[in-house]
């Protein structure tokens, strides 16, 4: 009976609706005895974060939604004092308002800093999975984000639906160890790009074979722009070797610590 | 989506749910319905206390009333019975409510209402009088939405309306605190005329007193007769500029006090007031160029399909398609766009900004400066010509006065320039090896151009007509109407197809009566292409009234040249409009708006639902209702197509009225307020409504009754695609046969009506050309050109401007949730909009992101918020309009972001009448802490005034003793 949400970063069009729509079911309405109202303005139990990855003009953005995980070991229920966190039997971490004492242990608990600090009702806040509306039976049967979600990047349903899913998918910060119930289909990692070309003729370099060796390895061709990428890339130090018709460059210590255009560069 | 619904279409989920509807679920108070698997999530918490058990099954329908009560706390428990007599599952719920008893707010009742909100539509419900929620509208069973199969796949739009995060919360500026909520009179203006009396220079800068109704009316009616008396009806006029109006049908829009005055005024004194004459806006570029290349503005539907099946290559050039989340089918844009990548259809944008569109479904980004795509188009023409790969074909039997491009491109004209990548590369700052790969890729395949939209779009700023001409010389250059060689222009919706039944509903408007009585008694019927009476151009207001005579061609007959004042007229003293969205959604916005400064404007009348834009220029205003607050009928269309019946959901907020009411209440003072039509006691919302579905005749497909209790009528929109060839197949098939609106028929590579009429035009030309400018001097209306100008010593930057992705223009700043995704606070806890300045530009003025900057040329100065980043240019800066007309000074300093504020004085070009507020020349730099003060010092009312981050500029803050 354990619900996911599943996230999926390739399909999200960036339209921030399940944002907004968390901010309408939960701001200035009272869903006692679930959730207090969400503050009008600066927090988001829902976020959609833009990441602006590259350089001219090897340039993506990339939107991935945070918001609770509802954790099977979540840090913020062992650290509330009051028992007012707590874990559903469908999965979903759940903050009492009625017994929140406002402590805010809960917060510095968090490692995703998923949960706010309401300051006027003093109290912890976050993702509620939008339960008032999965408990009372319809007619909305999913989170208010996944409900406006235009795309298909937002699921939320029975573990064992997903399954394939999550068999592909990525938890944020593994290495906290907390088991989320939020899986993350195709999160950024890193790119290496660059565009190829030929000085002496002006001209851009089709066909040139480029070989990444280093943190990763792998073989790219450079396309009828001269344009070449690799993606997927871990973070690290890179070379990269570029190849045509007996011309070749190199370049070393490529690293990975942002997304990387190489720039244009010149096969002679 | 519910991963376990989506492997069934939502009918059929509903069934299994139980045959609970959404407005069962509704009914009563206190009511709580278990169907299903309700209880699924299980609260594992318990605390004891009274409980009531309330068991039901799948099975049975049911809505089942709980019963609480007792003193502290109270507990219900809900077991739902799964199953029907065969295996059941027990799931128990127990929920802990607050004490006192009564209903736990979840479970409070809710009442769902269709709301057009906007431009699209949502279901909102309704508790205590108050909208709860707004979400998308879950479509009826049977209703296909839009689809397209093509290369063996299929794109299908969801079961529910394809809302923007805009159109979902555009209820949200019902209780905008920037409303105005009461009528207002500048508190150092009085009626009569009186220069020392009107006090016009202190416009935009002083405060309001509230008054009534009674003497609102009382003052607009008796300044619309003592002007009228003094100078003639020509002396009043309906100038304004209200960006976008909420569409509201039965109690009308924006507008209105137009038909109301022509009325007056023809009866009255037998002539007309002075209409306003807006230029080309959205569209200009199709409007004032590309008309002459293929007759109409832009190329007609259908042809999403065509694209979907035939075209290889998109190129998204000056386009931001996705972005137009304003629209009905809002985030249906970015379905297909992602759609078209699965299915292999590689997309490139050139744009001198990474547009959204272009981050998330573009495989390359080509870059550009600003507004030199002309100079791009022409190299890769040249590659074209040199290597001979276009379609030389095509050109024989479809082009006109193809040698005369042929001749400018490879300089064999009297330029005698050579229009070769290496000429392209360092105007454009594309390469020339880029250059050569392009043009070589779009001759290899089927290629489609995607344009406009909201992108940094070149097709509506300083000489764009000329790019958008290029456009079509290049597709017809390889076959354009051909399999999969298309224009995606402006207005186009890439969502076609038609329902079987017309809802049109806009028959019944108050307007439409109006100048029915008005033609019926006057026997005078008015239109826009009049050249016997006086307008006034809109978008050269500062002209007309500082310094006329001024005169401009019109955007309908081009050759049609209009002039201002006209002889016997008089000049405007008077104006009543609507919105003042100069500086948002128009050029030289502090020229126009300052403008209104001039005592010859004796009396300025505004009616608007919020205190925005230039609003604070006028003398009087009128509340105006927001769409919430009315009822009305709406036909929308969608992935589906819907009838709306909308009912009044939210009370109206102080004294707002609709528009029709609006002018009605000057009517009366005026004796016109029985004579507005002839509908006695059915002059209602609610009889305008009844009236306009009988009007629809659509009793056949579904009663008055069943509409009222649906409240929503949904049809499929379907085109049978083999049957709908792309819109210009029949011109590729046989130009003899199906030839184009121009005077050839043909694509017209030299202009013969440009050629006859403007032979001397060096802007416009009757081969499109690119166009840098110049000084004055030598008879150029722009020299804004980054290289050549003697201007750009000072003003090095070029600026783009592009309304929000959460807005129209500048409007729609209000709601704190679209508004908290990109605005930035400033050190002064201000919200400005963000600029985008790439890290050369950036480092090279010690900027920051985070620093509070000011874009500045001659024109004034524009603040923002700096985001170094890597979706601008070295050379180019972009920035959203957001923050709308928020001024320190109104002829000078906007903090809103509306770069439009500091665009060139005059139009598109000198003959072509269309806006500019794209691709001008500025320069970038930080603000001082010294500079800032000294803004404080010389403006202390516009610092004092009251603000709120979280929604703007505030109505409280312009009315006296509201601050």
């Amino acid at each position: 009976m354990a619900k996911v949400f599943i996230n999926d970063v390739a399909e999200c069009g960036g339209c921030y609706n399940c944002q907004v729509a968390c901010k309408d079911e939960h701001c200035g309405n009272d869903w006692s005895p679930y959730a207090k109202p969400q503050p009008v303005w600066g927090q988001f139990w829902c976020k959609l974060n833009e990441h602006v990855r590259g350089q001219v003009p090897k340039v993506k953005v990339a939107y991935v939604l945070t918001r609770c995980n509802h954790c099977d070991d979540a840090p913020c229920i062992e650290a509330c004092p009051d028992t007012a966190i707590s874990k559903r039997n469908d999965g979903l971490v759940w903050i009492e308002p009625a017994k929140c004492s406002g402590c805010k242990l809960c917060l510095d608990a968090c490692p995703y800093e998923s949960i706010y600090f309401n300051e006027d009702l003093k109290l912890a806040q976050k993702c509620t999975g939008c339960a008032h509306l999965l408990d009372r039976g319809g007619p909305i049967d999913e989170p208010r984000c996944v409900d406006a979600c235009a795309m298909s990047a937002l699921m939320f349903g029975e573990e064992s639906a997903f399954s394939s899913e999550i068999s592909q998918a990525e938890v944020l910060k593994p290495e906290e160890g907390t088991n989320p119930r939020a899986y993350y289909l195709n999160l950024p990692k890193r790119f290496i790009a660059g565009t190829v070309y030929d000085p002496s003729s002006n001209e851009v370099v089709i066909g040139a074979t480029c070989t990444l060796s280093g943190a990763g390895s792998g073989t790219a061709t450079t396309d009828e722009f001269g344009d070449f990428w690799f993606e997927g890339l871990a973070v690290g130090a890179f070379s990269l070797k570029i190849e045509k018709d007996g011309k070749s460059l190199t370049k070393d210590n490529i690293s990975t610590e942002e997304d990387v255009n190489v720039g244009d560069l010149a096969l002679s | 989506m519910n991963k376990d619904q989506s492997k069934q279409p939502r009918n059929e989920e509903k069934k299994q749910t139980g045959e609970v509807t959404r407005r069962d679920f509704l009914i009563g108070a206190g009511t709580v319905v278990v169907g299903g698997a309700v209880g699924a999530g299980l609260l594992s918490s318990c605390s004891g206390g009274e409980t009531t058990t309330v068991t039901t099954t799948k099975t049975v329908p049911t809505t089942v009333t709980t019963t609480v009560g007792g003193s502290g706390a109270v507990t219900v428990t809900e077991t739902t019975t799964v199953g029907g007599s065969g295996a059941t599952a027990t799931v128990t719920q127990t929920v802990t409510q607050p004490g006192g008893g009564g209903t736990a707010p979840y479970l409070e009742p809710e009442e769902t209402i269709a709301l057009y909100n906007h431009s699209g539509l949502t279901a909102a419900e309704v508790k205590n009088g108050k909208i709860v929620r707004s979400r998308p509208w879950h479509f009826a069973d049977g209703i296909e939405p839009f689809s397209i199969t093509a290369r063996g796949q299929t794109f299908q739009a969801p079961m529910k309306t394809p809302v923007s995060s805009f159109v979902m919360t555009y209820y949200k500026r019902q209780d905008s605190p920037n409303r105005i909520l009461y009528p207002i009179q500048r508190v150092d203006w009085e009626p009569g005329g009186d220069p020392a009396k009107i006090n016009a220079q202190n416009r935009g800068k002083s405060k309001y007193k509230r008054i009534t109704w009674d003497e609102a009316a009382t003052i607009i009616a008796n300044e619309l007769k003592r002007v009228a008396d003094k100078y003639g009806p020509s002396a009043i006029s309906d100038v304004y500029s209200g960006g976008h109006n909420e569409p509201k049908n039965v109690t009308n829009s924006a507008g209105i006090h137009t038909n109301f005055m022509q009325y007056w005024a023809l009866s009255e004194y037998g002539e007309p007031i002075t209409e306003h004459h807006g230029a080309a806006t959205t569209s200009a570029g199709g409007q004032l160029g590309g008309r002459y290349v293929w007759g109409h503005d832009y190329e007609g539907n259908p042809k999403t399909h065509d694209i979907s099946e035939n075209c290889e290559m998109l190129l998204g050039w000056c386009c931001d398609s996705t972005k137009s989340w304003i629209q009905a089918y809002g985030t249906t844009q970015q379905m297909v766009h992602k759609w078209w990548n699965k299915i292999g259809i590689k997309q490139l944008h050139i744009d001198p900004h990474l547009t959204h569109t272009g981050a998330l479904y573009a495989s390359k980004w080509i870059p550009l400066h600003t507004r030199t795509d002309a100079a791009l188009m022409a190299a890769i023409a040249y590659v074209w010509f040199s290597e001979d790969t276009y379609n030389k074909e095509y050109i024989a039997t479809h082009a006109y006065g193809f040698d005369k491009w042929q001749a400018y491109v490879m300089g064999t004209d009297a330029e005698g320039v050579a229009k070769t990548p290496e000429w392209a590369a360092p105007i454009t700052g594309v390469p020339v090896y880029t250059i050569k790969a392009l043009a070589r890729a779009w001759a290899s395949k089927p290629t489609s151009i995607m344009n406009g939209r909201r992108g940094a779009g070149c097709c509506r700023g300083v000489y764009a007509e000329g790019s958008t001409r290029m456009w079509i010389y290049l597709l017809g250059m390889q076959g354009w109407g051909g399999p999969g060689v298309c224009y995606i222009g402006m207005y186009d919706d890439i969502i076609q197809g038609s329902a079987p039944k017309s809802t049109s509903v806009t028959t019944q408007r108050p307007s439409t009566d109006i100048t029915n009585k008005q033609v019926a008694e006057t026997g005078v019927r008015l239109s826009g292409n009049d050249t016997d009476r006086q307008f006034v151009p809109r978008d050269l207001i500062w002209k007309a009234i500082t310094a006329p005579p001024v005169e401009w061609w019109s955007t309908g007959d081009q050759f049609n040249k209009r002039t201002y004042p006209m002889e016997g007229k008089s000049e405007i003293h008077m104006i009543w409009g609507a919105g003042f969205a100069y500086t948002g959604s128009r050029g030289a916005g502090f020229k126009n708006l300052a403008a209104h400064r001039s005592p010859k404007l004796e009396c300025i009348v505004g009616a608007n639902m919020f205190m925005e834009d230039g609003m604070c220029m006028c003398d009087i205003i009128l509340p105006i209702e927001v769409i919430t607050e009315t009822e009305d009928i709406f036909s929308v269309s969608d992935t589906a197509a819907h009838l709306v019946l909308q009912k009044k959901s939210l009370t109206t907020r102080g004294e707002a009225r609709s528009d029709y009411m609006a002018i009605k209440a000057v009517a009366e003072k005026l004796g016109y307020g029985d004579k507005l039509n002839d509908r006695g006691a059915d002059d209602t919302p609610a009889a305008r409504i009844k009236a306009s579905y009988d009007a629809a005749n659509l009793a056949d497909s579904i009663s008055w009754e069943d509409l009222n209790e649906k409240l929503v009528w949904s049809q499929s929109r379907k085109t049978d695609w083999k049957e709908a060839p792309a819109a210009s197949r029949g011109f590729y098939d046989d130009p003899g046969k199906n030839p184009l609106r121009t005077p050839s028929g043909l694509l017209e590579y030299e202009s013969q009506l440009l050629l006859e009429n403007h032979p001397d035009d060096k802007e416009r030309q009757p081969t499109a050309k690119f166009i840098r400018g110049g000084p004055a001097s030598e008879g150029w209306t722009h020299d804004e050109d980054r290289l050549l100008s003697a201007r750009a010593q000072d003003y090095p930057l070029t600026l783009n401007v592009s309304t929000r992705r959460w807005g129209r223009h500048s409007q729609h700043s209000d709601i704190p949730w679209t508004r908290e995704i990109k605005y930035k606070i400033g050190f002064d806890g201000y919200a400005y909009s963000e600029c985008w300045i790439n890290p050369v530009d950036a480092e090279a003025r010690g900027i920051k992101t985070g620093d509070l900057i000011k874009l500045y040329n001659d024109k004034g100065i524009v603040l923002a918020i700096a985001e170094v980043c890597e979706r601008a240019i070295a050379g180019d800066i972009y920035l959203e309009k957001a923050g709308g007309g928020d001024f320190i000074d109104i002829a000078s300093i906007n903090r809103g972001g509306n770069g439009n504020c500091i665009s060139p004085d005059w139009v598109m070009s000198y003959r072509c009448y269309g806006i500019q507020p794209i691709g001008f020349l500025i320069e970038v730099a930080k603000v001082s802490g010294e500079e800032y003060m000294e803004w404080k010092e010389m403006y202390p009312e516009a610092f004092e005034r009251k603000y709120d981050p979280k929604y703007g500029p505030i109505f409280e803050g312009w009315v006296e003793g509201g601050n």
